[in-house]
């Protein structure tokens, strides 16, 4: 332990709020250290004289001043309010209460720059999370014409179809290997075709951009598995 | 005679049995009450407001608004807390205030600076240049410092009455006496001659 570290901890110390590990190699460190031992008793000697500084006595009419101004305070001008003390909030809440000037600097700085430059463009989308969430999701049943396909609306183009194509393939197969696993290897033939709009609607939604595409009308997930829980 | 004893009994009374009186509409009680903290908070308030004069008007606000807002008092906090959070915001404003409406004089404030360098020769004079640091401390070290150090607060209390996490109110401790220490560099050598004379160590030497 260095001489700066050791002064840095003087107080923690004193206290005796340190680890046992800590206030060991502190107190070798003292031993050692005649300036840094000197440093701690001058530290001492600081906080106890503070605990011994001389009171002030207030004046002796005090009460009585208090007891009248209590008593003549109009009772209009008896209007503001006083906070009552809060549990100490935990540090975390502290931090994020004091990030939350800095944060909202920052965003909107970020939308002054994006009107400034004119760039609309989006985040990239985490495909495989948007495939994890509507593999895990079932969502209500909805049939609609299958002649209908993607409804591109220029905003990503040709790319963004077939990520989500890539995407929708890769949850529906998690998808079927969850259920094999729970109805026995035998039932695998059933779900072949197994697909699912709900998770076409979340992609939608995540996405807001491609309404209407929807799959091939098939059977949906929670009803092949009741069936062939039967 | 009777009203004596009455006043005796209600000194032995806790604080929430007080104000439980005081919402009742029991001066006596409220008297009590006054009596039980006000050279306490008037010492903080000196030490935040560096000003008796200062001090005793918000003290007097305090115990106004503690008496106009009784009823609002919430018995899961402590009536100490509850009073102290009240003191403490006043003070904070009046420092607000003051700071809008102060006009920095160069001389004063050089002065002010070189203040705790000058060596001292004796303990009392040695208090006074202690207590003129204190004051120095930027103003959210000095309450945690003066809270915990001069009134002798459990720092979950402090940290209560500052709104702030018990970590920060920690550090913020260890910040001012830290603080303090540097400060009182130039009186280094008497203080460590003082120390010798008393029986305050850290009890590993």
């Amino acid at each position: 332990m260095n001489c700066r570290k050791a002064r840095s901890l003087l107080s923690a110390f004193s206290e005796e709020e340190l680890s046992h590990s800590v206030r060991e190699k502190l107190a070798e460190h003292l031993e050692a250290c005649p300036s840094c031992r000197k440093e701690s008793v001058v530290a001492e000697q600081v906080c106890e004289t503070v605990k011994h500084l001389p009171r002030q006595k207030l004046s002796d009419d005090f009460n009585m001043k208090l007891f009248e101004s209590i008593h003549n305070v109009p009772r209009a001008e008896r209007t503001e309010s006083v906070r009552m003390p809060k549990a100490a909030p935990s540090a975390f809440f502290y931090r994020l209460k004091l990030a939350v000037p800095v944060i909202s600097v920052a965003g909107m700085l970020v939308l002054v720059l994006a009107l400034v430059t004119g760039t609309t463009e989006m985040a990239p989308v985490d495909y495989t999370e948007v495939a994890s969430v509507a593999a895990t999701t079932p969502g209500p049943e909805r049939s609609a014409p299958a002649s209908q396909g993607f409804h591109n609306t220029g905003l990503r183009g040709l790319k963004l179809e077939q990520a989500m194509l890539e995407s929708l393939t890769v949850a529906v197969s998690a998808r079927n290997s969850s259920i094999f696993e729970r109805l026995g290897r035998q039932q695998k033939q059933d779900f072949g075709t197994l697909n699912s709009r709900s998770l076409v609607r979340n992609v939608n939604q995540r996405t807001g951009n491609m309404r209407h595409y929807v799959l091939p009308n098939v059977p949906s997930t929670r009803r092949l598995a009741k069936n062939a829980a039967y | 005679m009777i009203e004596r004893d009455s006043m005796l009994q209600r000194e032995k009374l806790p604080d929430y049995q007080l104000m439980e009186r005081i919402q009742k509409g029991d001066m006596v009680s409220f008297n009590t009450l006054v009596d039980r903290y006000k050279n306490r908070l008037f010492n903080v308030l000196i030490r935040m407001l560096d000003s008796a004069e200062s001090a005793e008007d918000i003290l007097q606000e305090t115990f106004v608004r503690v008496h106009q807002h009784k009823m609002s008092f919430d018995f899961r906090f402590a009536v100490s807390t509850w009073i102290y959070t009240i003191a403490l915001n006043l003070a904070r404003n009046e420092l607000r205030r003051r700071k809008r409406i102060q006009f920095l004089d160069i001389e004063d404030f050089t002065n002010r600076l070189k203040a705790p360098e000058e060596k001292v020769d004796n303990s009392s004079k040695l208090r006074e240049v202690i207590d003129k640091a204190v004051t120095k401390l930027p103003q959210k070290y000095r309450q945690a410092f003066v809270l915990r150090d001069l009134d002798q607060l459990s720092y979950e209390e402090i940290a209560q009455i500052l709104s702030v996490p018990l970590g920060t109110v920690k550090s913020r401790v260890n910040r001012a006496r830290n603080m303090l220490r540097n400060m009182l560099k130039p009186n280094m050598e008497e203080l460590y001659e003082l120390s010798k004379g008393s029986v305050f160590t850290l009890g590993i030497f």
